[in-house]
């Protein structure tokens, strides 16, 4: 959009600077002309604009279908309309421009000054014409936003009755096989994604890479874990049986003389805390348990667990665009692709 | 499929059959728990619940009159109860021998039956822990053992064997019970993708803890498991070793000798491979799951058998060169009187009265593992049900002989006595039976008794061909030659 | 299908706090309510015969062994036969009605269903007529009987204050001719010579003193 009229700028600025001396007939037709196009393309955004506003309202109404809604989409709807029906104008004004302005070069490449001046003429009403017309799709599209607008409100303060909000939570896409996935799994490494994983129904060995995934750290916890279970076995012994309570059993050393008899004890607390620290690290790591996903969302998904292997990709990520992500997604050729949406809330 | 089969372990194809899908494991193993139980399933159950009655009855007996309803007496303070505990801790050995120390191996053959043993493990080592938690006489006082402050203001001896054993008896059943629910985590996420009713789904679903299968969890996830078999192998490997110092660290004849911690490992892996084996064949005819485990697997497993079993029998003779080559008469006496029951005789000319349980052992575990010899008999579901149960029997009476027969006559002929068991000992012992089984049946009924994601993992199809990976194993790529790659990383 | 509310994700968390904290408090209450501290002490049983040894032991100034007679040279410290009671009360209040069960067991030969308030384990061998020639006054484990209208347990019997006296008897020994004064205070010459009082106890530390 923005490269748009940066281009359209451009004859503009070009016709003042030739205005400097006097405009002949033919340079004010073509300036009337480009103005006239620039009116047009303007339309035609507001009227883009005013189309989307008109959707997402519509979309509004779906979710939240209340009479405050449905007013603000069929509002929304009518002013898109009516931007069409500008920008339309304000093209075909444009067109008449341009033909007049082409009319006006060729009766002053004739020499026929009244006739260029007469095109000339038709060329700037035409261009006010359009530029009228692409003023009122301004405001039709400006009026479409506004109801959207309400009808996002009317969705917002709505939640709870009717079907919930939803906003998209991530982009889901499926594959057959193993190969399919590592493939795909690169090219969305190599695109940058940070907030995105592959799911698959056992652990598919050569992913790592694929994934471009440090290795993990759970060994450092589990060793940590159990070094404090073979100091605690030590000093859980010698607490109990040396310093708060000595028990002299066949006249035995109690403190570290008894250190054969604390062997077996001391390896089995590293055992028993390995264990723990293992167990806990997984959940950690994993952020689990974590009953609810928005990926549980899909009933797709549910194949996960059985033949089928995904990759999603969280909006939250901050590549994460609904364009260029599916544009992404959509390359590396899944069965299937869905934009899973949660709830809000 | 037949016995013919190639084994992927001796650089073989396929140990599923040929074009197994990722989806035919889901099925097959789901299946169980989605159907209506078989007949066969209830014809079990039923009676394991009727025993688990039984047993519950005699708990309830034996608290209100206390332990002398047992056959204990003085000498025998050890009898039935401690050979059923060591007999059940001995069972659940196989778990986590195979679920563990064949995991490191990389024996991918073990993803059919590791589940399944690892339940077992569990289930045994409850059983196991009934026997010395009532032997204690006082069982509400149980928490004596650990080490919380107590009633007494006491804390607990730590250079007793006995607590050693609790330590370690303790850890096994909780690292047991973790890696057990670890390996089940991913397996029920696909039960409760498949349940159809949402009270179903909502229960294997709290579960499953929410997994979803993500690569980053599984990289999480496949480390721990491999550390858990890493810790898990030399745990299995003390705790029979810390069961074996009960006897071990004492002075009497028959106990004390250092061959105890490596001779009762190899018994209860011995022991609880024929278990696993008995109560497989069982469940696969009951629930057709002859796709899953095949010949190929119990053939390896009775190869195993016939392994320890031979290290069980040299065991057994060389206590016997010791007791004769150490001079010491009283080992002597235990080992030639008590137990062979000939050589020495007492004083009214009569063998140990209790020789036939030594020789039920022998014959049980020495002799009849012999037969795993053939490959026909190895092969052979009527010969290996019957020689498993064999087996059961015979390191029962292992125990049996270890303790009894080492404590009815020892030292000093004046405290000499004999043993005879009660009802409650056989009434209880029968129970345990129904404990086991019926937690087991539950098991195989409502939680996937096969490790699905690890099967998986295991076809041949199952990890993309590795051309990223280094150029110098390229030459191994011969296209489906390539079996399942070690786990991890 | 999301088969659980986004409000469930904390529970697990929630729950494992509770379970932590749960088993703390729980042996935090075994450790207080089941320890003998708390379900012993202040044991006060309702005896059939409402005898008072504030009265006996306390204003008449009657010494322990008068009915306990057998305390310096058995296991237990005995309770008293009927006899004993009627030795006086045959002439002191021989028609109180407090004393009917006395009286009926006195002629019917039917011992008095007195309850023991200080009670050991069986597995334990106490023996007092030990603890009494070693010079362990009453008053060190049964508290101020001659203030008690009824009998209450004063001191904890559990295996660690029996072991704490074992290690270091010092501060329960006494003279034994002061073993039954319950107001015996150690004075300056008793403490000096402290290490010969111990030296002559030597009390067993090891499990068969008390166990066998």
């Amino acid at each position: 959009m923005a490269d748009d009229t940066k281009d359209d700028d451009k004859p503009r600025k070009k016709s003042t600077l030739l205005g400097v001396g006097a405009p002949s007939a033919e340079e004010i037709a073509a300036d009337a002309a480009a103005k006239a196009e620039a009116a047009a393309d303007d339309a035609k955004a507001s009227e883009r604009l005013a189309e989307r506003a008109a959707r997402e309202a519509a979309d509004d109404e779906k979710h939240v279908p209340s009479k405050v809604t449905k007013a603000a989409a069929g509002e929304a709807e009518a002013a898109a309309d009516e931007a069409e029906v500008d920008a339309v104008k304000a093209r075909t004004s444009a067109e008449v421009a341009k033909d007049a302005a082409k009319k006006a070069a060729k009766a002053a490449a004739k020499g026929d000054e009244a006739a260029a001046a007469a095109e000339s003429k038709k060329a700037l009403e035409a261009s006010e014409r359009a530029a009228e017309a692409s003023k009122a799709a301004k405001a039709a599209s400006a009026q479409a936003i506004e109801a959207q607008k309400k009808a996002d409100a009317a969705r917002i303060s709505h939640v709870g009755e009717g079907e919930p909000e939803k906003r998209p939570a991530l982009y889901l896409a499926e594959y057959e096989s193993p190969e399919a996935l590592a493939e795909a799994a690169k090219k969305v490494r190599d695109a940058g994604y940070e907030k995105w994983d592959c799911h698959t129904p056992y652990p598919v060995h050569g992913l790592d890479d694929a994934m471009g995934l440090p290795p993990t750290k759970l060994g450092f916890v589990s060793f940590i874990a159990g070094m404090v279970g073979l100091v605690s076995a030590v000093l859980m012994i010698q607490y109990m049986n040396n310093w708060d309570y000595p028990i002299i059993i066949g006249g035995k050393p109690t403190g570290i003389g008894a250190f054969p008899s604390m062997v077996p004890i001391m390896f089995e607390l590293t055992i028993l805390l390995t264990g723990f620290g293992t167990l806990f690290g997984i959940l950690h790591f994993a952020k689990l348990p974590r009953h609810h996903h928005p990926i549980f969302e899909s009933d797709r998904f549910e194949a996960a667990t059985d033949d089928k292997f995904f990759i999603s990709i969280e909006v939250g990520d901050q590549k994460f665009d609904m364009k260029k992500t599916r544009a992404l997604l959509e390359s590396t050729e899944p069965s299937y692709l869905e934009l899973v949406e949660e709830e809000i809330g | 499929m037949s016995a013919a089969a190639p084994i992927t372990e001796l650089g073989e194809r396929s140990l599923l059959p040929e074009g197994t899908t990722f989806n035919d494991v889901t099925e097959a193993v789901c299946r169980v728990t989605e159907t209506k139980a078989p007949r066969g399933w209830w014809i079990l159950f039923l009676p394991s619940v009727g025993l688990l009655g039984l047993m519950v009855a005699c708990i309830g007996y034996l608290v209100t009159m206390g332990v002398g309803v047992w056959g204990n007496n003085s000498p025998n303070y050890w009898a039935w109860d401690i050979t059923n505990f060591v007999w059940w801790i001995g069972i659940g050995h196989a778990g986590t021998l195979i679920s563990a120390i064949l995991f490191l191996f990389r024996q991918n053959w073990r993803t059919s039956i590791n589940r399944f043993a690892e339940a077992m493990t569990v289930f045994a080592v409850l059983c196991a822990s009934i026997f010395p938690a009532l032997h204690t006489g006082r069982p509400w006082f149980d928490y004596y053992l650990f080490p919380i402050p107590n009633q007494m203001a006491m804390w607990p001896n730590f250079k007793s064997p006995l607590m050693w054993d609790v330590f370690a008896v303790n850890t096994y059943l909780t690292i047991s019970v973790i890696f057990w629910y670890v390996g089940l985590i991913p397996d029920l996420a696909t039960l409760r993708d498949r349940s159809k009713s949402l009270l179903r789904k909502r229960i294997y679903g709290a579960l499953a803890l929410g997994w979803r299968g993500s690569h980053r969890h599984w990289q999480h996830y496949e480390r721990g498991y491999l550390i858990f078999a890493a810790i898990s192998t030399p745990l299995v490997l003390s705790v029979h070793s810390v069961v074996s110092f009960d006897f071990a660290t004492s002075v009497m004849p028959g106990w004390h000798t250092t061959i105890f911690p490596p001779y009762f490992v190899a018994g209860a892996v011995f022991s609880g491979f024929a278990l696993v084996l008995t109560l497989m064949l069982i469940v696969r005819a009951v629930f057709g799951l002859h796709n899953l485990v095949t010949l190929k697997h119990l053939d390896l497993m009775n190869k195993f058998m016939l392994a320890t079993g031979i290290m069980v029998g040299y065991a057994y003779a060389l206590e016997f060169f010791i007791a004769w080559y150490s001079g010491n008469p009283y080992e002597s006496w235990v080992f030639f009187h008590n137990r062979l029951g000939f050589g020495y005789l007492d004083e009214m000319g009569n063998w140990g009265p209790l020789w036939w349980s030594y020789w039920a052992m022998v014959s049980c575990n020495v002799i009849s593992p012999q037969l795993f010899w053939f490959k026909r008999i190895r092969t052979s579901i009527p010969a290996m049900f019957v020689i498993t149960i064999f087996i059961n029997i015979g390191m029962w009476f292992e125990r049996f002989v270890i303790i009894v027969t080492s404590l009815y006559r020892d030292f000093l002929p004046g405290s000499w006595g004999s043993f005879e068991a009660t009802w409650v000992d056989i009434a209880l012992y029968l129970g345990t039976f129904g404990l086991f089984m019926t937690l087991f049946l539950l098991f195989v009924r409502w939680i996937p008794m096969f490790a699905i994601a690890e099967i998986k993992a295991t076809l041949p199809h199952a990890h993309p061909h590795a051309e990223h990976h280094d150029d110098e194993h390229e030459h191994a790529h011969d296209h489906g030659a390539e079996v399942a790659p070690a786990p991890a990383e | 299908m999301q088969i659980f509310p986004r409000s469930l994700n904390l529970l697990p968390l929630m729950l494992g706090g509770a379970a932590t904290v749960g088993g703390i408090g729980l042996v935090g209450a075994i450790w207080y309510y089941l320890s003998p501290s708390h379900l012993q002490v202040g044991y006060e049983p309702e005896q059939p015969v409402p005898y008072s040894h504030r009265l006996h032991a306390g204003e008449l100034g009657m010494d322990c062994r008068y009915c306990h007679s057998a305390v310096e040279r058995s296991a237990k410290a005995n309770i008293p036969p009927t006899q004993t009671c009627m030795g006086c009360h045959s002439v002191v209040h021989p028609e109180s009605a407090r004393l009917a069960p006395v009286r009926e067991s006195w002629e019917t030969g039917e011992s008095i269903a007195w309850v023991k308030a200080h009670v050991l384990p069986d597995h334990t061998y106490f023996d007092h007529s030990v603890h009494l020639a070693a010079g362990v006054g009453c008053v060190s484990c049964h508290g101020r009987i001659d203030q008690m209208e009824v009998v209450r347990v004063d001191q904890p019997i559990a295996m660690q204050w029996c072991l704490e006296c074992h290690r270091d008897p010092g501060p329960n020994l006494r003279p034994r001719d002061e073993i039954t004064n319950m107001e015996w205070e150690p004075d300056q010459a008793w403490l000096s010579n402290m290490a010969e009082h111990v030296a002559r106890v030597n009390p067993p530390e090891h499990c068969s003193g008390c166990h066998r």
